[in-house]
C-alpha cells in the first residue's frame, strides 16, 4: 500500500474511533470470533460404498483425528470415476444424523405411539426367534413377508436365502418405479428382464417418453456423465435428444426438443407414433421379418385404434408432432425409446418403438449383458420351492392382506425400506400394517414404516462395517465394490448379516447347514476367494469384468424365441375418467434431491430441490400461469391440492414449464416420520393419489385428477 | 459516521491490481470454467461445496427468509417465447473478479484480493456491515444474520481445515483455498513447483458432468486456459467491468 497523505489521514481516522470506543464494545469488536483450528494429529483416506441407493459408487472418505470429515468420489472406479451425486455427498449427515436409532428398540405403546424402550441385540433375536419357530411349528412358513431393499450384496443374498429355507414366497425387493428401467415391458416382450440394458452413453438419439432421467436414474451419477458425454466428449455427432414429459423438467430442459403431452399418455404417443412408422412404411421390416412376432395384430390394432388424429387429442399435442417423431425415429438409426417403469401399458407401448425401428440387439440401441454372472454369490444350494405362491406382486399387496377377514401376513420383516411413506396412498399401508400381528425393522431411522413396528434394529452405518456390491456399468460392465469399515460403530447398531446367521443357527440344523459361517464377513471372504477376488478386498477396491454383451438372440427368452409385440396389455387406450370437478390432472415429478423417494432427512438436500423455482424446504405445486390467472392464484400463495382422495397444503409456483391443464407436486417430502429435518416439512403427494392400478397390476402413479384453491 | 461513509464511497480499498500484479510477477491467477452444455443442475457440486466448508444446515424459517447459505448456488434462468420455454440452471460461486466491487466497500479490510487474484475473506476482520454483500451484482456474499445451529454429531464431520462462521459475519467462496495451502505444502515437501491438477476445488472434484474446469488462467497451456478462450465463452454480468474469472461456456 502506498504510504501517502490520504492513506495517513484514512489510518489515523480509524485509529482514533477505536481508541474513542467503550471498552466493552472494544472487547466484542476485536475479540476474534473464530475458533482455532484443530491439530490434525492423523490423516487417512478410506475406500467406502456408498449405499443411498443401489447406484452403489465408491467414495473416498477422509478422515482426520479419528473422525470422517470430508467425501470424494473414488478415482478410476468405473461408477463413480472421482464423483458423487449430491446424496452421496451428504452421507456424512446420514452418519451423524443426530436421530440415527442407537439401540434395538421395541414399541411398548399401541402401533405408532412413539412409545419405544431399548432392548439388547440379544433380546431382539429371542422375540424373532420365538415368532418364526412358532411359524414353523405350525407349518405356515408362507406367513412371513420380507420386503427388502433393492441393493445387492451379500447381506441381501443372505437374508434372501434366509426365506428361501424358511419356505416362504413372500419376499419382494422394493423398486422405485420412477427411477427404474421398464422390466415389465423387457419381461412381458423379451420373457426376461434380466441384463437388458439402454445404450445410453453411446446413444445417436433418444427419444424419452416420461423418463427424467437426470434427475431419476438408477445410477444418478452415471445418467450425469452419459449426458456430458453425448453432449460433449465424444467426436461423433452431437446426440439429438426429444423429452416427452408434461412438465419442463431437467432432462427436458437439456434437452433440443420438449414436447408437452398430458399425464400418463406416453403409451398412446408411442402407439400414435408406431401407427406412423408402419403407415409410412418406415419401419425396420427385416428386423421385424426375423425377430418379432405378433406383428400382423400389432399392425391391425395400431392402425384400427391409434391414428395420428384421435392420438393428438388423447395426448394433447399437434399431429404433426407425431409425425416428426416417427421420422426422426425412421430417419436417426438406430433410435433409442426410452421410458421408466410407470404402467405396463406405457413401457410395452414405448418399448415396441425399438423393436419397430430395430434397435434391439445393436450398438447405441438395447442391449444385454452377462455381467450379473460376476456378481458374487454364496455356494449354490438346493432348496425345495416353497409350497405357496406369493400373496401377490408387490403393488398388489395392500389388497391382498385387507380383503381377507384375517392377514394371511403374520410376521412382517422391512429391511430398509418405507411403504407406509413410498407408496400411493400411505394411509392404506398404513392399515396393512395395522393388520399383521408382528412387524420387525432393519432401520437406522424411525421411518413411517418403522413407527408401525414392534421391534426396530439399526444396521451399522455403510460406513461402520464392511462393505461389498455389485453394480453393472452404463456400458453393461460388472463391477464388484469392496470397503472395510471407515469407523468403529459410534452407536450400539449390529451387522443385518450377522443377526441373520444367529437367527438361522438357533432355528434348527435345517437352517444352520444352510449358514455355515460365523459371521457375514466370513461368507464374503469365502466368496471372494472362490471369485478370485481376493486383492481388491484386502484394502478395499474393486473388480471390473468386462462382460460379454450378448447379441440379439440371447435377449429373447420367449417360448418362440421373438420378441412378442402385440399384447392385451396394448388393448385399452388410457384416458382417465372426466371429472369436472376435478378438473386439473396431476404429475408427480422426483427431484434429484428426493431421488428413489429418499433423502429428506438429509438437511443438505433440502436446499437443492427446487432450484429452478428458487424453492427449498417445502413443497410446491408447479402451475401454468395462465391456469393461476384462471383460478386466482397468486405466485407463493399457500393452496390446497384436492384429489378424490385426499387434499394436501402447498405453495403454489407459477412456472411456464408446466402444461395448462396439469399441476405437478414434488414427491420426497411430507413425512409424518424420519427424524427432525423429515417430520413435518412439506407434504406429500402421495396421499393424492388412488390405488387404481393398470390393466397388469402395476399403480398408476400419473392418473390423478385434482382440483387447486386457496387455502 | 459521515466519515466512515465518506472513506468507502471514497473506494478505501487495500487491494491491489490484480491483474497487473499478478502477471507482471509471474503469479498464478486462479480461475474457473463451467460448460453449461456439460451441466446438468444436478448440484453434486453444491453439496460438495456446503461439506467442504461447514456450510449452515438450514431450516424452513430460515429459507422463507432467504437466508441459507450456500456459497455455490444455481441460479435458474427462464424464458418463454408463445409456447417455447427455455430454462438454463447456472452454477453461481463467487465469480473471483479481477475488479471486485466487494473489495472497495470493506471499511475493515475484510475481503481482499490476494496477489493470485482470490477475492478472501477474513472472518476475524468482518465488522458485518453488509457493504459488500449490496456491492455484489452477482449476490455471491452471504450474511450470518444467527448463529448456526449445529447438532453436537453433526459437528464431528466438520472439515478442520475450514473454520465455522460466526453470527454477524459475512461468507462466501474462497475458490477453496485452503486446498491450495495444502497443494503448495505438499508440492513444497516434494521439491516441486505447484503443477495443474494440484489444486481441485471440491465442486470440480464432485461433478459428475466434469463441466467444471479449474487451474491457472496465466498459464496459456492449461485445460481451463484454453476453455476461457473458447468461442462459447462469456461472463456473466461483463459490462459491469468486474472482471470475473468464472467464465461459462454456452450451451448448444
Amino acid at each position: 500500500m502506498e504510504i501517502s497523505r490520504r492513506n495517513l489521514f484514512k489510518w489515523a481516522g480509524f485509529l482514533g474511533a477505536g481508541l474513542a470506543l467503550p471498552k466493552v464494545v472494544k472487547a466484542k469488536v476485536l475479540t476474534p470470533k473464530e475458533k482455532p483450528l484443530p491439530y490434525l494429529d492423523s490423516e487417512v483416506y478410506k475406500p467406502a460404498v456408498c449405499k443411498l441407493c443401489p447406484a452403489l459408487c465408491m467414495l473416498q472418505i477422509r478422515v482426520v483425528n479419528g473422525s470422517p470429515v470430508g467425501v470424494a468420489g473414488m478415482q478410476g472406479h468405473p461408477i463413480s470415476q472421482g464423483a458423487h451425486c449430491p446424496k452421496g455427498g451428504a452421507i456424512l449427515q446420514d452418519l451423524y444424523h443426530p436421530d440415527r436409532l442407537r439401540s434395538p428398540m421395541r414399541q411398548t405403546g399401541p402401533r405408532d405411539s412413539g412409545q419405544w424402550e431399548r432392548i439388547s441385540w440379544d433380546e431382539a433375536h429371542q422375540i424373532l426367534h420365538d415368532k418364526l419357530f412358532d411359524l414353523i411349528r405350525r407349518g405356515k412358513p408362507e406367513a412371513l413377508a420380507m420386503l427388502a431393499a433393492p441393493i445387492r450384496d451379500i447381506r441381501h443374498e443372505i437374508q434372501k436365502r434366509f426365506a428361501q429355507i424358511f419356505g416362504t414366497s413372500n419376499f419382494w425387493e422394493w423398486n422405485w418405479p420412477l427411477a427404474t428401467g421398464p422390466l415389465d415391458a423387457f419381461k412381458t416382450m423379451h420373457g426376461t428382464s434380466e441384463g437388458l440394458f439402454y445404450d445410453l452413453a453411446n446413444a445417436n438419439l433418444v427419444v424419452s417418453f416420461g423418463w427424467d432421467w437426470l434427475q431419476s436414474f438408477l445410477s444418478p451419477v452415471e445418467a450425469q456423465r452419459a449426458f456430458s458425454l453425448l453432449r460433449r466428449a465424444r467426436l461423433e455427432r452431437r446426440t439429438r435428444m426429444i423429452q416427452i414429459e408434461p412438465r419442463l423438467s431437467v432432462t427436458a430442459s437439456k434437452a433440443d426438443e420438449w414436447i408437452s403431452i398430458k399425464p400418463d399418455t406416453e403409451g398412446v404417443l408411442a402407439l400414435g407414433v408406431a401407427h406412423v412408422l408402419i403407415q409410412e412404411n418406415l419401419y425396420d421390416k427385416n428386423f421385424i421379418v426375423q425377430w418379432a412376432s405378433g406383428f400382423e395384430e400389432f399392425k391391425k390394432l395400431v392402425l384400427k385404434e391409434y391414428e395420428p388424429q384421435k392420438v393428438s387429442e388423447i395426448v394433447g399435442i399437434k399431429t404433426d408432432q407425431i409425425f416428426q417423431i416417427a421420422h426422426e425415429m425412421a430417419s436417426i438409426r438406430p433410435a433409442l425409446a426410452i421410458t421408466c417403469r410407470t404402467s405396463r401399458f406405457n413401457q410395452i407401448a414405448v418399448h415396441s418403438l425399438n423393436a419397430l425401428v430395430g434397435s434391439i440387439g445393436v450398438k447405441r440401441g438395447i442391449l444385454a449383458t452377462e455381467a450379473e454372472k460376476y456378481q458374487l454369490t454364496l455356494p449354490p444350494l438346493s432348496i425345495p420351492k416353497p409350497k405357496t405362491e406369493p400373496i401377490a406382486s408387490l403393488d398388489g399387496i395392500p389388497e391382498a392382506i385387507l380383503a381377507p377377514s384375517s392377514s394371511p401376513i403374520e410376521i412382517l420383516w422391512m429391511e430398509r425400506v418405507n411403504p407406509v411413506f413410498l407408496s400411493p396412498q400411505p394411509a392404506q399401508w398404513k392399515k396393512v400394517m395395522e393388520k399383521i400381528p408382528f412387524i420387525i425393522s432393519f432401520s437406522s431411522f424411525l421411518d413411517e414404516s418403522s413407527q408401525m413396528a414392534d421391534i426396530v434394529l439399526p444396521p451399522h452405518h455403510s460406513l461402520e462395517a464392511w462393505q461389498y456390491g455389485f453394480s453393472p456399468t452404463l456400458e453393461g460392465h460388472g463391477v464388484i465394490s469392496f470397503a472395510p469399515p471407515v469407523i468403529d460403530p459410534i452407536y450400539n447398531t449390529g451387522d443385518h448379516g450377522d443377526f441373520i446367521l444367529g437367527l438361522a443357527k438357533s432355528l434348527g440344523q435345517r437352517f444352520a447347514s444352510a449358514f455355515p459361517w460365523e459371521t457375514f464377513v466370513e461368507s464374503l471372504q469365502k466368496a471372494v476367494k472362490k471369485a478370485g477376488a481376493d486383492e481388491p478386498m484386502k484394502k478395499g477396491g474393486w473388480w471390473e469384468y468386462q462382460a460379454e454383451i450378448a447379441n440379439i438372440a440371447s435377449t429373447i427368452k420367449t417360448g418362440s424365441k421373438k420378441i412378442k409385440l402385440a399384447s392385451e396389455a396394448l388393448t385399452s387406450v388410457v384416458e382417465g375418467a372426466q371429472d369436472p370437478s376435478h378438473p386439473l390432472r396431476l404429475y408427480i415429478h422426483v427431484p434429484m434431491a428426493y431421488s428413489f423417494g429418499e433423502g429428506a432427512h438429509l438437511p443438505y438436500l433440502h436446499s437443492l430441490a427446487g432450484a429452478h423455482l428458487g424453492e427449498q424446504w417445502e413443497t410446491w405445486v408447479e402451475i401454468h400461469p395462465y391456469t393461476a390467472k384462471r383460478l386466482g392464484i397468486a405466485d407463493k400463495q399457500e393452496i390446497w391440492v384436492e384429489s378424490l382422495a385426499a387434499k394436501i397444503k402447498a405453495r403454489a409456483r407459477l412456472y411456464e414449464g408446466i402444461r395448462e391443464d396439469t399441476v405437478s407436486v414434488p414427491f420426497g417430502l411430507g413425512h409424518t416420520a424420519l427424524g427432525r429435518y423429515a417430520r413435518g416439512i412439506g407434504s406429500n403427494p402421495g396421499e393424492l393419489l388412488s390405488s387404481e392400478m393398470d390393466v397388469s397390476g402395476q399403480i398408476a402413479w400419473q392418473r390423478a385428477r385434482v382440483k387447486v384453491y386457496g387455502a | 459516521m459521515g466519515s466512515f461513509a465518506a472513506l468507502v464511497s471514497r473506494g478505501f480499498t487495500f487491494e491491489f491490481n490484480s491483474n497487473e500484479h499478478a502477471a507482471s510477477r509471474g503469479h498464478p491467477r486462479w480461475g474457473m470454467v463451467i460448460d453449461l452444455d456439460r451441466c446438468t443442475g444436478c448440484q453434486s457440486c453444491v453439496v460438495a461445496c456446503s461439506v467442504e466448508n461447514n456450510q449452515m444446515l438450514g431450516s424452513p424459517e430460515e429459507a422463507a427468509m432467504g437466508r441459507i447459505i450456500r456459497w455455490l448456488k444455481i441460479l435458474p434462468k427462464t424464458e418463454s417465447e408463445g409456447s417455447r420455454v427455455r430454462q438454463s440452471l447456472i452454477p453461481m460461486p463467487c465469480q473471483q473478479c479481477d475488479d471486485p466491487p466487494c473489495t472497495r466497500v470493506c471499511p475493515t479490510s475484510a475481503t481482499f484480493i490476494n496477489p493470485e487474484g482470490i477475492v478472501g475473506q477474513v472472518y476475524d476482520r468482518c465488522i458485518g456491515c453488509r457493504y459488500c454483500v449490496n456491492a455484489c451484482p452477482y449476490t455471491c456474499k452471504f450474511f450470518n444474520w444467527g448463529k448456526s445451529q449445529w447438532p453436537k454429531e453433526v459437528e464431528q464431520s466438520f472439515n478442520p481445515d475450514v473454520s465455522v462462521r460466526d453470527k454477524g459475519v459475512v461468507e462466501k467462496c474462497l475458490f477453496c483455498h485452503h486446498r491450495l495451502q495444502r497443494a503448495k505444502d505438499a508440492a513444497r515437501e516434494e521439491g516441486r513447483d505447484i503443477q495443474e491438477g494440484d489444486y481441485v476445488t471440491a465442486c470440480q472434484a464432485a461433478c459428475p458432468a466434469q463441466a467444471i474446469t479449474f487451474g491457472n488462467l496465466n498459464n496459456l497451456n492449461s485445460a481451463v486456459s484454453r476453455l476461457a478462450s473458447s468461442h462459447r465463452a462469456f461472463k456473466i454480468l461483463d459490462d459491469l467491468g468486474t472482471h470475473p474469472k468464472v467464465v461459462y461456456l454456452k450451451e448448444g
